[in-house]
């Protein structure tokens, strides 16, 4: 196994620093947890989906397909970086 | 990935505490139920898609559901779904319903390659919408009319969803799972509901407390119930008549009106998803306080949420990742533009299968054109915005108040002029409604920023409210279960006891009628006019869904058409412009329809008048000449054959029915010119007079003006003409409210040229007053009047019918739910009503006339 590769835990923290950053900014970071729902919550938009996925894109190297941008890919920070650790180790 | 946990479902053991809080809630669910159920039969909700039959299945099968183990809870839903399509569309018709769908979804699981299965599925597609557009023969008339539409809901947008779903889903379905996707119950009653996304429907299965589930579905059925009485409220108190529209107040009231009609496509999509609700899926909503959009982006996630959806998930996605590459601004504003572009045609798509015709309409394509530049430009502007993080302030704030509300107006104000752009038949007819408002006094407009300007002030005030921690609604993603419990139960009693007319008469009488108006499903003013004159024949105005008359459209037979567009009548220089042709015979509207060697829909009668006989000329429009009923069933025949029979008149009588549908009083005057009648050396004559005598008029009047007619003997119509400023190129409505100030008095002076031409010729010349259907609810009291009193002021007697369908229902006499014209019940009563005062008054038919009214009790 490559040991350059985030873990699980890392992506997830750099994923709600990033949402916190971008959409949601001056909100509590407590408030926004692993489980917290981004898309079926209304946090994500289109918009701001593609910005994430861009953001996901670029930090990590890893390509996302038009279908996995979905609730069932994307819905949580755990849901987040389960999807690009599954990508990081395919 | 995985799919979100369940809840496990709440235990059955009977004498667990679990379960005896479950069957508590549970029962107190089913009383809400059937409190929401009552309401909707009470208004009549929904009453005519079949939802009085569907609500008892769905209460009695969302109990058995309720209590069944988890595994069988989705092949009892399917059974559900053939049972209630066998209630709703007989045996035969389920049979066929379900057998299309399955072979469609085995297409779907052949084991052939994926673009070899798509192929098939666009075949098979093809052969049904070849089934649709009726350029196949069809095996039976109810594939066209009831299977193919509501097949047409399950498949046309799913399917494609499903497939797409079916090529990235990484986890296994039942056989249930699949099927229940497309046989969602609600669709058999609601066929404009196609879009459900799969993954949303896979993972929200139960993804909650059972019972919370079936409370948020309770809560969303009521939800729709009210907005369907808003609608109600808005087509039948707020939509102000074509010729009400004089000035810039009545201009802004019929766009808002216009724009508020889709309180019925909102309240019928919260009744689809709060029934799925009832079966565990826990869908999410539909809708989102869309009046409360406050930027075009905004409008666009709230509106038709599954709409959105599928569309960001099928078109913008896949088109962004693949455009990205130009720049991000690029892509984004080129998906948005597909993504709009796909919604115009996919509404003509969703039009063909639901409505059987595919309209490419200017307003349309304009009204999505403009949308999709505003949302790419709104979306350019957000995607920029979220680099420039704005501090959360989290307090009160009179000037963010202020803004907030200023948007909101702002954008609703903006969408219901878009909106009303999408509604006009022309573009025409809409840079004419607008002049209307540029051309009215200041005045107007100032008490116009005034009534918006409060608008802004309430909902500063409403935002200070929920910030000091008012509730104002109940709408919130998760009331508590006692909370939404109460709210429904109450208010839902409160209407059951508002329902009743006794008790809202004697509380607040003015609330009586507002409340007769909530229970009635009849079309307003303009509706009904557009129908009787065959508006919505030639036009099919994409956004129509919102009208009361959508839904009787979608059931009229396609050849059910007006007269003027068949051979029966051929066009006729100066006013009278069409008559029928002579020995004509074809079957309309379902009947046969024959007319006689001088082009009248009777019976040969011989060129001189026989020896000793009474003979009666009727000059009448269409509910005299009886459209979709047999000629021995018009009410002139039953009479003719009745007096004859019981010799009531003591001579022969023959009635020769000059009538023709369409003709209006000016039309009577030009027959009464030509000598026709008078050949026939006619003992009396009858001119048929109705409440809706302005409305033909008018048409009758606009036709002239875009004909260019010459009005030569007309000298009424044409200084009419000159004073309106009405000119050939005017769009019919522009013309119609022109000349509404006019059509009384034209009225007026054709009902005493008819009466002097008959005089002329030492004829008595005899008015009766044949109601309209939907005056068995009651009579046009006002246009009765009018009209009456106009005939008596000629020196008319009047055979006055108005009380012919009196405790007769309303659509027993009517010939259709598409088609206000008599049926033969309809014929029948006002033929005794007319017998009676025939044989009652039959000096008229033999002497000079004197001013009487004559009521035919």
């Amino acid at each position: 196994m490559p040991t350059d590769r985030p873990a699980t835990a890392e992506i997830s923290s750099i994923v709600k620093d990033f949402i916190l950053d971008r959409f949601l900014p001056g909100e509590d970071p407590a408030n926004l947890t692993d489980e917290t729902p981004l898309i079926t919550g209304g946090v994500l938009d289109s918009i701001s989906t593609v910005t994430l996925v861009a953001f996901l894109e670029q930090r990590f190297g890893v390509q996302f397909q038009a279908h996995e941008m979905s609730a069932d890919y994307l819905d949580s920070t755990s849901a987040i970086a389960a999807t690009v650790t599954d990508k990081l180790g395919s | 990935m995985s799919e979100t946990p369940t809840v496990p479902s709440a235990p059955v053991r009977p004498f667990d505490a679990a379960t005896r809080r479950f069957g508590r809630r549970l029962v107190l669910v089913v009383v809400q139920l059937v409190a929401v159920l009552a309401v909707s039969r009470a208004f009549d909700i929904e009453q005519a898609v079949g939802f009085n039959r569907l609500g008892p299945l769905m209460l009695g099968g969302f109990v058995i559901h309720a209590l069944l183990p988890r595994s069988w809870r989705k092949p009892f839903f399917l059974v559900l779904f053939a049972g209630a399509a066998t209630l709703l569309f007989t045996f035969p018709n389920a049979v066929l319903l379900i057998g299309i769908a399955l072979g469609l979804i085995a297409i779907c699981h052949t084991p052939i390659p994926f673009a070899a299965r798509i192929a098939l599925l666009v075949i098979a597609g093809g052969v049904l919408a070849l089934f649709r557009a009726e350029l196949l023969p069809l095996p039976g008339s109810a594939l066209s009319s009831v299977v193919l539409p509501i097949l047409g809901a399950m498949f046309m947008f799913r399917l494609i969803v499903y497939m797409y779903d079916l090529r990235h889903l990484n986890r296994d379905l039942s056989i249930s799972d699949r099927l229940a996707y497309f046989f969602l119950l609600p669709n058999l009653c609601f066929p404009l509901f196609p879009v459900v996304d799969f993954r949303t429907y896979l993972r929200t299965y139960y993804d909650a407390d059972d019972i919370d589930i079936y409370q948020k579905g309770v809560l969303w059925i009521f939800r729709g119930v009210t907005h369907l009485l808003l609608y109600r409220i808005a087509y039948h108190h707020l939509m102000p008549s074509p010729a009400e529209v004089d000035g810039v107040l009545k201009v802004a009231l019929y766009m808002a009106a216009t724009y508020l009609l889709y309180l019925r496509i909102s309240g019928q999509f919260h009744i689809i998803v709060g029934v799925l609700c009832l079966f565990g899926f826990n869908l999410p909503e539909t809708h989102r306080l869309y009046f409360l959009a406050s930027s075009f982006n905004d409008y666009w996630r709230r509106i038709n949420i599954y709409w959105k959806d599928f569309m960001m998930k099928l078109f913008f996605y896949p088109s962004f990742m693949r455009l990205r590459r130009f720049g991000t601004t690029t892509a984004l504003v080129a998906s948005t533009l597909i993504v709009f572009a796909g919604t115009w045609i996919l509404h003509s798509y969703q039009w063909f299968w639901l409505q059987g015709s595919f309209p490419l309409a200017w307003p349309d394509a304009l009204f999505w054109g403009i949308l999709g530049l505003l949302v790419a430009a709104n979306s350019v502007y957000e995607s920029r915005r979220t680099k420039r993080p704005a501090r959360r302030t989290g307090g009160w704030s009179l000037g963010a108040a202020s803004v907030y509300s200023l948007k909101v107006l702002g954008m609703f104000v903006l969408i219901t002029v878009l909106w009303t752009m999408w509604g006009s038949g022309s573009i025409r007819e809409f840079v004419e409604l607008l002049q209307v408002a540029t051309s009215d006094s200041v005045a107007n407009w100032s008490l116009l920023f005034l009534i918006l300007a409060g608008l802004v002030a309430a909902g500063i005030l409403a935002q200070y409210l929920i910030h000091r921690g008012w509730e104002l609604t109940i709408t919130g993603n998760a009331p508590s279960f006692r909370r939404s419990a109460a709210y429904t139960l109450v208010a839902s009693l409160g209407l059951l006891l508002a329902s009743v007319p006794d008790l809202t008469g004697r509380i607040a009488p003015p609330a009586a009628e507002l409340v007769a108006n909530l229970k009635s499903r009849h079309l307003n003013e303009r509706d009904a006019s557009l129908l009787e004159r065959g508006y919505y024949e030639g036009l099919l105005v994409t956004n129509e869904y919102t009208s009361a008359i959508s839904g009787v459209e979608a059931r009229k037979p396609r050849d059910w058409t007006s007269i003027r567009s068949t051979d029966a009548v051929r066009t006729v220089d100066g006013v009278l412009r069409y008559e029928l042709v002579p020995a004509y015979g074809a079957d309309f509207k379902d009947v046969p329809l024959k007319t006689n060697s001088i082009g009248l829909r009777d019976i040969e009668y011989s060129h001189e008048k026989p020896e000793g006989t009474i003979r009666i000329a009727l000059v009448g429009a269409s509910y005299e000449m009886g459209p979709g009923v047999t000629r021995e069933q018009t009410f002139e025949a039953v009479v003719e054959e009745r007096l004859n029979r019981d010799n009531a008149l003591g001579h022969p009588a023959e009635i020769l029915n000059y009538s023709v549908s369409g003709y209006s009083v000016l039309h009577y005057v030009a027959l009464m010119r030509e000598t026709r009648i008078w050949d026939a050396k006619p003992d009396a004559v009858l001119i048929a007079l109705h409440s809706s005598e302005d409305s033909r008029l008018t048409t009758h009047l606009a036709e002239l003006v875009v004909h260019e007619t010459d009005l030569d003997g007309y000298p009424i119509v044409r200084s009419a003409f000159a004073e309106s400023g009405v000119t050939p190129d005017m769009s019919v409505p522009m013309i119609r409210t022109r000349l509404e100030p006019y059509v009384d008095s034209i009225i007026e002076w054709s009902i005493q040229e008819t009466a002097a031409l008959s005089r002329a010729r030492g004829i008595a010349p005899v008015a009766i007053y044949v109601p309209l259907s939907e005056e068995a609810d009651g009579l046009d009291v006002e246009r009765h009047a009018t009209v009456t009193g106009f005939a008596r002021d000629s020196g008319f007697p009047i055979l006055d019918l108005h009380d012919a369908f009196v405790g007769v229902d309303h659509s027993a006499v009517q010939l259709a739910p598409w088609d206000t014209h008599l049926s033969g019940l309809g014929h029948q009563l006002v033929a005794s009503k007319l017998y009676e005062a025939l044989i009652g008054n039959a000096h008229f038919l033999s002497r000079k006339p004197d001013s009487t009214t004559t009521h035919a009790n």
